[in-house]
């Protein structure tokens, strides 16, 4: 007889390229994962339809075959055929992707701006088209409409690190709310106003206790700073609720978590992509002295990348020094142009080569934006994402950027955005040909990385990833979702964080954790009262919708029989969601000794595809969704 | 069928953590494996089915299994009872 789980781990696994295309392949609870050679070789479809296989997903560089509840002997069989490559631990992180650095941190950036790109790229529409009536002259930029408007254009790129804040500590699984607290000492009116001052001959940092300084750095529009803040936040915040008794947690694990991550970030993280500017911004500007062409193709290369990380704002220095001493820039004003346009020409090859309706609208905008200078979108939301559109701009701005520097392409003015509105800039009397030397550079730039990108092609498997990150992407369309509500105030945890190995391990099944921070519990399904124990301390309700769910308040409190716990209601008893159901004196039972930790467990989760959280951190109220049950 | 009686000891009788590893332990087998107490009989595959039940301390339980593997069923299940200080 064959095996049925040996069945479909012959069928998945011949269709993920073969078991030579499997690096790494573990599972969890209702899900194989793997990691693979080359994405290309899945036949995601025909997985699909596997007997046995519920769905198939791309979750960045993982696949994820979800089985249900019998992963575990379909797991084995899978295991069994790999022979040594399969890893039978369900941690996520011994499945960390072989991928180089470089193309991990394209993943993370890309992966932190998908949630941000409407914003973004609505605004950058807005930023490009305004440029262009101003260029115009159809709208002075003295005018109020054009202020007004400007707000609009500009908010989303001036507070970037607050966005990115939010996006990377979900990313990063941290506190969004702390991330945001740094994003916003990053842009405090003291940072923005010193940066002002030091042109006027202010200081150029704060010093504290006379030794360490917090150098004034104009933090608007950065990504990187604030990226590495989170990441670091993320481990210090863990950290410091480690040690932290979880009756003073509230109160001193997020001052005490600022108070490390903030001088960290201001003093090291922050500054280290400004230091790191000045080194690359006197090294590129001395090419341009003594190798022109040289300096062109090397800045056309790296630009995109230089500005990622922030490095970009130590090349005004030399760009207004280059104006007052000869009246024009050779350096950046027309390389940022040239690589622009390769960014544009990229995302018009992307626009060309899709076969998916949203990826294609949003290049086509994105593109048009990239073309009146705002890269933004263009470089975040699809050319990083599907990497090799990337590679095309770096090379098609270094060869055009090669170009404009054997031509020594000069800019005469500085404008505010270097795209297709710029051209006026480039115009001399003196300098007849300079225009034409510029066109040249930057059609060809476009035209190159159009073409490139055309000829790369775009992975399609990537393209899926490009659902958003989270949901489920299951076979069956009429996938049902049962969403489970807050029975109380407080904060959200992890279950693996929960100090109870039953709870923690998911024994029980999946659910979540809050740290309560009031006395009633509410019931978080409607549904029958199934169980209500003499001890009290744990209430089960069947939901009217099949959910089994469990709701255990606080760790051994089965110890305490009963005392402190006033339940509303009795067995067999039906209740609708946010009806009060018991009430607990929290306060004494931490004086009693017993984490009060209230645990939601769906005991069924084996009957569910996949059980969610729909917060990881934060604080929740009652009646706030809080699980959501995929059947 | 096989059918076992056990009495309970445990202070805290069949709560959260024991019902949990019961069901764990008859989900292995393919045998319909129940739990009988005063007079109603659960799914012990079901934590929701076991916890409503309320088994408390001094509880008579009995535990039946149908199915091809019945017999190595109720001695696992014994096992466990026994493993986990619920019954002697």
């Amino acid at each position: 007889m064959v095996n049925k789980n040996e069945l479909i781990a012959d069928q998945v696994l011949k269709n993920i390229g073969g078991k030579s295309n499997v690096t790494n392949a573990w599972h969890c609870v209702t899900r194989l994962r793997f990691n693979l050679q080359d994405k290309n070789l899945v036949n995601i479809d025909t997985i699909k339809q596997i007997k046995g296989v519920m769905g198939a997903q791309f979750a960045g560089d993982q696949f994820q075959v979800i089985i249900g509840n019998t992963v575990d002997d379909v797991f084995e069989a899978v295991e069994k055929k790999l022979g040594g490559a399969a890893n039978r631990s369900d941690d996520q992180q011994t499945g960390v992707a072989k991928e180089g650095i470089i193309s991990k941190l394209m993943d993370v950036i890309s992966g932190i701006f998908t949630p941000i790109l409407p914003a973004l790229a609505g605004t950058g529409l807005i930023k490009g088209i305004l440029a262009l009536v101003d260029a115009l002259g159809w709208l002075s930029d003295k005018s109020g409409l054009y202020q007004a408007i400007f707000m609009i254009s500009d908010c989303v790129f001036y507070f970037l690190p607050f966005f990115v804040a939010v996006s990377a500590a979900k990313k990063f699984k941290t506190s969004e709310y702390l991330a945001l607290c740094i994003a916003g000492i990053m842009l405090y009116p003291t940072m923005i106003t010193g940066v002002a001052n030091i042109a006027k001959g202010g200081p150029a940092f704060i010093k504290l206790f006379g030794l360490l300084a917090i150098p004034f750095i104009s933090y608007t529009s950065s990504v990187i700073p604030i990226i590495l803040a989170t990441w670091f936040l993320a481990y210090v915040l863990k950290w410091v609720k480690k040690w932290i008794p979880s009756t003073l947690t509230m109160m001193f694990t997020p001052m005490v978590t600022l108070f490390i991550v903030v001088p960290v970030t201001l003093i090291v993280l922050g500054p280290l992509g400004t230091y790191a500017g000045n080194i690359v911004a006197d090294g590129i500007s001395w090419l341009f002295v003594h190798a022109g062409p040289l300096a062109g193709v090397v800045l056309g290369a790296s630009f995109p990348l230089i500005v990622m990380t922030g490095m970009h704002y130590a090349f005004v220095p030399i760009v207004m020094n280059n104006f007052s001493v000869t009246g024009y820039d050779t350096t950046v004003m027309p390389i940022n142009f040239v690589t622009n346009m390769a960014q544009a020409g990229s995302v018009f090859g992307v626009a060309v080569r899709t076969k998916n309706k949203a990826t294609k609208q949003l290049a086509i905008s994105a593109g048009i934006s990239a073309l009146l200078g705002v890269t933004e979108p263009a470089m975040y939301g699809i050319n990083l994402k599907f990497k090799k559109p990337f590679y095309a701009a770096l090379i098609s701005g270094g060869i055009a950027g090669g170009i404009s520097g054997f031509f020594v392409v000069k800019a005469f003015a500085m404008t505010g955005l270097t795209g297709l509105t710029a051209l006026p800039a480039f115009i001399s009397q003196t300098h007849p040909m300079n225009l034409i030397y510029l066109v040249l550079a930057i059609g060809l730039s476009f035209v190159l990385a159009f073409v490139l990108t055309i000829v790369f092609g775009i992975s399609e498997s990537i393209e899926e990833s490009a659902e958003p990150v989270g949901k489920v992407q299951v076979n069956n369309e009429k996938a049902i979702e049962h969403s489970i509500y807050a029975p109380v105030k407080g904060e959200v945890e992890l279950l693996a964080n929960v100090n109870d190995p039953t709870f923690a391990q998911e024994i029980m099944g999946k659910g979540i954790a809050i740290v309560p921070e009031s006395d009633e519990i509410v019931a978080p399904i409607s549904g029958k009262i199934m169980i209500l124990p003499d001890s009290k301390h744990a209430i089960g309700i069947l939901g009217d919708d099949g959910t089994e769910l469990l709701i255990h308040i606080g760790i051994d409190t089965v110890e305490l029989k009963g005392q402190y716990f006033t339940p509303k209601i009795v067995v067999n008893e039906h209740v609708e969601v946010g009806q009060p159901i018991m009430s607990v004196d929290f306060e004494q039972i931490k004086k009693a000794g017993y984490d009060p930790t209230v645990m939601v467990i769906i005991t069924n989760t084996t009957s569910f595809l996949d059980v969610l959280p729909m917060n990881e951190t934060g604080i929740i109220f009652p009646k706030e969704q809080l699980l959501v049950g995929i059947k | 069928m096989e059918k076992r009686d056990f009495h309970v000891v445990a202070d805290t009788g069949i709560h959260a953590r024991p019902a949990t590893l019961l069901v764990q332990t008859a989900s292995k087998f393919n045998s319909d494996v129940n739990l009988e107490y005063k007079g109603k009989s659960v799914n012990l595959k079901s934590i929701m089915g076991v916890m409503s039940l309320g088994v408390g301390q001094g509880a008579d339980v009995t535990i039946s299994a149908e199915g091809a593997d019945e017999a190595d069923a109720i001695n696992a299940i014994e096992e466990t009872m026994k493993k986990e200080g619920l019954s002697e």
